[in-house]
């Protein structure tokens, strides 16, 4: 066997790991996260969409998940962006406090976003519906009224609501971590 | 598949201030709708801090369930009267 020859097992494990299909739009969020820890918004998107479309032109087998040889390039990228001399003359200064302030607001934003794609999954539309009119203050003889429903409809949905109490809690307790 | 889930660039229109608002309606929508709700002690725990990550959640995006509130009677006012949504959000997409 050559020097450079690859091992029979190692060639199995690298075309285990380097063919599994990741979460792309996932991955893609964890890169533009890492990525917007040291520069504008407007330049993690670039440097991400970069080091995702390099690893899709990447064509070498590797023994690496595709998600560390993302990091990877990730890094890369940003290596590359910070030496360029003309970025470097155009960078513009940005506090700390104003960075964390962005990240925590996105964070807050994409955690709420999340959540009600769960509770929409988890609860039936008259549960949601229902939930709108209860918290206006309206009884459920007005919301019968104002959705046009019949009051075992009504019931229906408020026990379904009343009994989802416990996990709607434990959901929102959990979001965003 | 791939580049266009990548061009689509999702995660910013997940995050179009119209879309949060409409997400932390309805999670304020269910929280208080069934605030009556008889608990034991520790559910009622469980209640407090879903409640308090809640209002940590749209306060670090500047709303108060006050807000919220108003946004959704608007909703209520403007969807009898056909008219169009309020604007209480702070744009998310402005560069920080």
């Amino acid at each position: 066997m050559s020097e450079n020859a690859v091992p029979a097992t190692e060639k199995r494990k690298m075309a285990s790991t380097a063919f599994k299909e990741p979460d792309w739009e996932e991955l893609r969020k964890r890169l533009l996260a890492r990525a917007a820890t040291g520069m504008l918004r407007p330049d993690a998107e670039d440097v991400t969409q970069e080091a995702l479309l390099r690893v899709l032109r990447d064509r070498r087998p590797s023994p690496l998940p595709v998600r560390q040889r993302a990091f990877r390039k990730l890094k890369d990228v940003r290596a590359e962006r910070f030496r360029d001399p003309r970025r470097r003359a155009d960078a513009e200064v940005v506090s700390l406090a104003e960075l964390r302030e962005a990240r925590g607001r996105e964070d807050a934003a994409l955690a709420l976003v999340e959540l009600e794609a769960s509770l929409e999954q988890a609860m039936d539309p008259d549960v949601l519906a229902y939930a709108r009119q209860k918290a206006l203050g309206h009884t459920d003889a007005d919301i019968a009224a104002a959705l046009s429903w019949s009051p075992q409809r009504v019931e229906a949905a408020s026990r379904r609501l009343r009994r989802n109490r416990s996990s709607l809690d434990e959901q929102i307790f959990r979001s965003g971590s | 598949m791939v580049q266009d889930c990548i061009a689509a660039r999702s995660t910013e229109e997940a995050l179009s201030p119209e879309r949060v608002l409409e997400a932390a309606i309805t999670v304020w929508s269910l929280l208080e709708a069934t605030e009556e709700v008889p608990a034991t002690p520790a559910q009622r725990e469980g209640r407090a801090s879903a409640r308090r990550r809640f209002q940590t959640m749209i306060a670090e995006l500047g709303l108060s369930e006050q807000e919220l509130a108003k946004r959704l009677q608007g909703d209520e006012l403007s969807s009898h009267a056909g008219g169009g949504p309020l604007s209480l959000l702070p744009d998310l997409q402005a560069d920080p």
